[in-house]
């Protein structure tokens, strides 16, 4: 088994072990000094591994998972022997008492490689058609299954249990269970059959066999046929095989006595038999499953696996760090913070003005109420929808030919009131003088909806403070929202803009 | 081998979602702060986003609040040293002193000057205006290629076309709209490859971090899936008996099971919302369908089946509770071994209490409380609607998103792979001795294994 399990794959075991062992402890000096161990590596899986090999839990986990291994390895010595004892005591009985009691050349073979050979072709069969079967019932899968009931019984603790699962899952999980139930599969029957070939190499050293065939309805030439073909493999493994004469004088035959045997074709034909026809596929089969049980061994760990994936955001962010450039030594600012102004407005509306008034839209789109807004007074002067700064200062230029009072600037509440609002409310008051303008928020039912009820009442506080800063007075700023102009947002905007009677 | 690292700026006006992107990139809630007032970044924070081979750096920008200020500033400092615009930024950086009131707006173009490439964040809401101009003229004389992105586009106010359209008269067309409030991983990859198309030398590197992207998301998603599987599992095989004599027993056993059952399905819950990045309190919680630490919908309300769509086909056991099938023992083997396909047999139960003690004094006087097939179904159903709403939350996020509709197709047909787990009560951790886990076995692994994937799928 320490074939299988390489160095990488124990420290994936460790973290597999321990990853269902912690339920998600995350606190204490040893998570600390874990997280910096996994801190210095890269790869999410690197750092897991390295994570869970920094946990203090790690040594006792370690240990189980050796004890677990150590008795993996005690249950397959312990098969393996059965096995050998099997093979040994099939071969002892096929071959008979001895003292030249005939042996049947084909029972002897079918009792030693019959079975094998049918489950060999079956398993070859389930490979080629079902290779995504789990390994359900299998040699292989009964040693792991006796393998975990030991260990149940021995330790019923949460490590050992986790260890248990965690070695079971490494190795019996698609795609690498197939392959590890198969490796133990061909090892035991590879056991069989040495223990088989051994016992009969000892009854070919210690009793006189003579083989014979017998047939009641088949004629000589087809079982020499038979024979001969069976000699094939043996012979290409350098294995005598009796010829024809030789088979033909083996038959034995109701009354007859047989002649003299030579026994090395013979014992070479069973010999080579059982090598060629029991071993040697055994032993292929075992090799090529080996070396596909530790390509699917040496799988990385499991990301999807839950018991990981909560620890991966801490473990192996997807930002590693974060630091602040040039910081912001100014703390007094460039702005007036809007805590220092009461948020809120004026209660009461401005007095109705004596003068004309000219009416402009500070970067808002068309109104749902159009524009210029209704209700305005006759003396309204229309200064359109301005965008950029020299727009805002020819606006106000005209404003002041054309003798207006008041200057009532339209903006909309989604903007932040930063400083390019700043600079721009201070261009209009030095323009048409500072207590001559008015500010009209509009879009008031667009900002709730963007922001919650707290952030609503702090921006407009924001922008009031803009005002104020700009020089405004408290009572040139209201709020008016053009696009869900009520009767009573009517009014207030005729007053304003000094419509006369409109009511 | 020493790696170059991609420095990408993300610049933009005051308020646009600049922060925002941030979390919804670098995956951290916390990263920086935000708030509607201005000048809320008022420095440059970068984060290093992990990776092997090559480096890649975002920085978060102080908000560009007076570009047209600035623009005329620049174009003074242009005139009095004949140079080009380029070099007249280059000269207002280089100096602090001709910075003026514009500091904030220095740092966020010096930052810019060092990037490869800047993301130019725009509020979809807002229409186009003059600062916005201005405030590409001054990103287009830093010389550095700049992908506008149009943030909160899943919103109604939001005009994406348009802003295409000006965009396109600046000659961008290369844009990008994505909403850091409902995360979408396609918009996130489309933006990855658009960098990576603007900074050549850097595809491969921005392309990896992409996949790498990609794949944890996936990973992400199949975890959460096993959760909801080993939920499933577990809630199909439990069960409690009681003795049928005892009249009281059926309502204490069922009542019990429904107990436990609403228990585990919490703690899937709480596993489900850590697995995906959220805080216990975290203001998003509010939005998900589960409202204060427990579901809006009890699951084993009588009319929460119908109010999901859901039919209650089986024969529910009567005068018991909603949601659980009965069952009945027969000497040690339960009846309910049939029960493996999904066939309820409540009716059963009613023929043993119709005839008394009787017939049950013939059966081995055992009853057996299951969770029933809708039930399972409805339990599935909304554990699915919440890993969709869990993987589409972007970590920007602040508002609400809407709710997502349970569909009764996916839960039944999740059931039904589940309830292969019935009557194999050792898989359950639920029945048995607190504390202990479920045991392990290939078979029930297998199941687990075909239902997250039919969850992650579906």
């Amino acid at each position: 088994m320490g074939l299988i399990i390489a160095a990488a794959a124990q420290d994936r075991l460790l973290a597999e072990t321990l990853a269902h062992c912690l339920s998600g402890a995350g606190v204490g000096a040893g998570h600390r000094r874990a997280l910096a161990a996994a801190e210095v590596q890269r790869g999410v899986e690197d750092k897991l591994i390295a994570y869970h090999r920094a946990m203090p839990e790690a040594a006792p986990a370690q240990r189980s998972l050796t004890r677990q291994l150590r008795l993996l390895r005690v249950v397959v010595a312990a098969l393996m022997l059965v096995a050998l004892l099997a093979g040994a005591a099939t071969a002892a009985t096929a071959l008979g008492p001895g003292g030249g009691a005939p042996a049947n050349i084909f029972h002897l073979l079918a009792s030693l490689l019959g079975l094998h050979l049918l489950l060999l072709l079956l398993w070859l069969a389930v490979i080629a058609f079902a290779p995504e079967q789990p390994a359900g019932r299998s040699l292989g899968a009964g040693a792991i299954w006796l393998w975990r009931r030991l260990s149940r019984m021995a330790a019923k603790e949460e490590l050992p249990t986790a260890a248990a699962g965690a070695l079971t899952h490494r190795l019996m999980a698609p795609p690498a269970g197939r392959w590890t139930a198969s490796v133990l599969t061909h090892g035991l029957w590879l056991g069989y059959l040495g223990g088989a070939l051994a016992m009969t190499l000892v009854g070919l050293s210690t009793e006189h066999i003579v083989f014979i065939w017998e047939t009641t309805i088949l004629g000589a030439e087809e079982f020499a046929a038979a024979i001969g073909a069976l000699g094939v493999v043996p012979a290409a493994l350098g294995f005598p095989a009796p010829d024809a004469a030789e088979i033909a004088a083996a038959r034995l035959q109701g009354g007859t006595t047989l002649q003299a045997q030579d026994p090395r074709p013979w014992s070479g034909l069973l010999v080579g038999c059982l090598v060629g026809y029991g071993l040697l596929p055994r032993t292929l089969a075992l090799l090529a499953c080996l070396g596909l049980a530790r390509r699917a061994l040496a799988r990385p760990l499991d990301l999807a696996d839950p018991a990981f994936a909560r620890m991966i955001p801490a473990l192996a962010p997807v930002m590693r760090r974060s630091e602040i450039l040039d910081r912001d030594t100014d703390t007094a600012g460039d702005r007036p913070l809007a805590s220092a102004h009461p948020a809120g407005m004026a209660s009461s509306d401005p007095p109705p003005p004596t003068g004309p008034v000219a009416v402009l839209g500070w970067e808002i789109a068309m109104p749902a109420c159009g524009w210029p807004p209704p209700g305005g007074g006759a003396d309204v002067i229309d200064l359109g929808l301005c965008e950029s700064r020299e727009d805002l200062a020819t606006a106000a230029g005209r404003a002041r030919r054309a003798g207006a009072e008041r200057l009532l600037a339209v903006a909309d509440l989604t903007v932040t009131p930063d400083r390019g609002v700043q600079a721009g409310l201070a261009e209009m008051a030095a323009a048409a003088g500072a207590d001559r303008l008015f500010l009209a928020l509009t879009r008031e039912g667009a900002l709730r909806r963007r922001l919650s009820e707290d952030e609503s009442r702090e921006r407009i506080a924001d922008w009031v403070a803009a005002a104020h800063a700009a020089g405004l007075r408290l009572e040139h700023v209201l709020a008016v929202d053009l696009d869900a102009l009520g009767p009573h947002e009517r009014r207030r905007f005729a007053r304003i803009t000094g419509a006369s009677g409109g009511h | 081998m020493a790696t170059e690292t991609l420095h990408i700026a993300v610049v933009g006006h005051t308020n646009a979602g600049k922060t925002s992107l941030m979390r919804t990139l670098t995956r951290r809630r916390d990263f920086g702060e935000i708030s509607s007032r201005p000048a809320t970044t008022r420095h440059v924070e970068a984060a290093e986003l992990e990776m092997p081979g090559a480096a890649i750096r975002l920085y978060d920008t102080p908000g560009l609040e007076d570009s047209t200020g600035l623009l005329a500033h620049l174009d003074a400092l242009a005139r009095e040293h004949a140079g080009d615009r380029a070099d007249a930024i280059d000269r207002f950086l280089s100096d602090p002193d001709a910075h003026g009131p514009f500091g904030q707006e220095a740092k966020a173009l010096a930052q810019l000057r060092r990037s490869g490439v800047a993301l130019y964040v725009v509020d979809a809401r807002d229409p186009i205006r003059a600062r916005h101009r201005d405030e590409l003229e001054i990103l287009g004389r830093t010389a550095v290629p700049i992908l506008p992105v149009l943030n909160f586009v899943a919103d109604a106010e939001a005009d994406e076309a348009a802003w295409r359209a000006q965009l396109a008269r600046v000659n961008m067309h290369a844009v990008i709209a994505f909403d850091t409030v409902v995360y979408d991983e396609a918009g996130e990859t489309a933006l990855y490859a658009k960098i990576a198309t603007l900074t050549d030398r850097f595809a491969p590197a921005v392309d990896r971090l992409a996949r790498e992207i990609t794949e944890r998301r996936r990973e992400l998603r199949r975890a959460s899936a096993r959760v909801i599987a080993e939920l499933l599992v577990e809630a199909a095989a439990a069960e409690r008996r009681y003795r049928l004599d005892d009249p009281a027993a059926e309502r204490e056993a069922a009542e019990a099971l429904q107990e436990v059952i609403r228990d585990r399905e919490g703690r899937a819950v709480e596993e489900l919302l850590a697995l995906n990045g959220f805080a216990p309190g975290d203001a998003r919680l509010a939005d998900l369908p589960v409202a204060h630490g427990g579901w809006q919908d009890d699951l084993f309300d009588a009319d929460a089946l119908a109010r999901y769509g859901l039919s209650a086909g089986t024969a529910a056991a009567t005068g018991a509770a909603a949601g659980v099938a009965v069952d009945l023992a027969l000497g040690g083997i339960t009846l309910g071994a049939a029960a493996a396909t999904g066939a309820g047999i409540g009716f059963l139960l009613e023929t043993a209490r119709r005839h008394g003690g009787r017939l049950a004094g013939r059966l081995s006087g055992e009853g057996i409380v299951r969770l029933d097939d809708a039930t399972l179904g409805l339990l599935a159903a909304r554990q699915r609607m919440l890993l969709d709403a869990l993987m589409r939350r972007g970590h920007g996020a602040v508002a609400p998103i809407d709710d997502l509709a349970v569909d009764p197709e996916t839960g039944q047909a999740l059931a039904r792979i589940a309830r292969r787990a019935r009557g194999t009560p050792r898989w359950s951790a639920l029945n048995g001795a607190a504390g202990r886990p479920p045991a392990a076995s290939m078979r029930r692994e297998a199941l687990v294994e075909e239902l997250a994937r039919a969850v992650a799928g579906a």
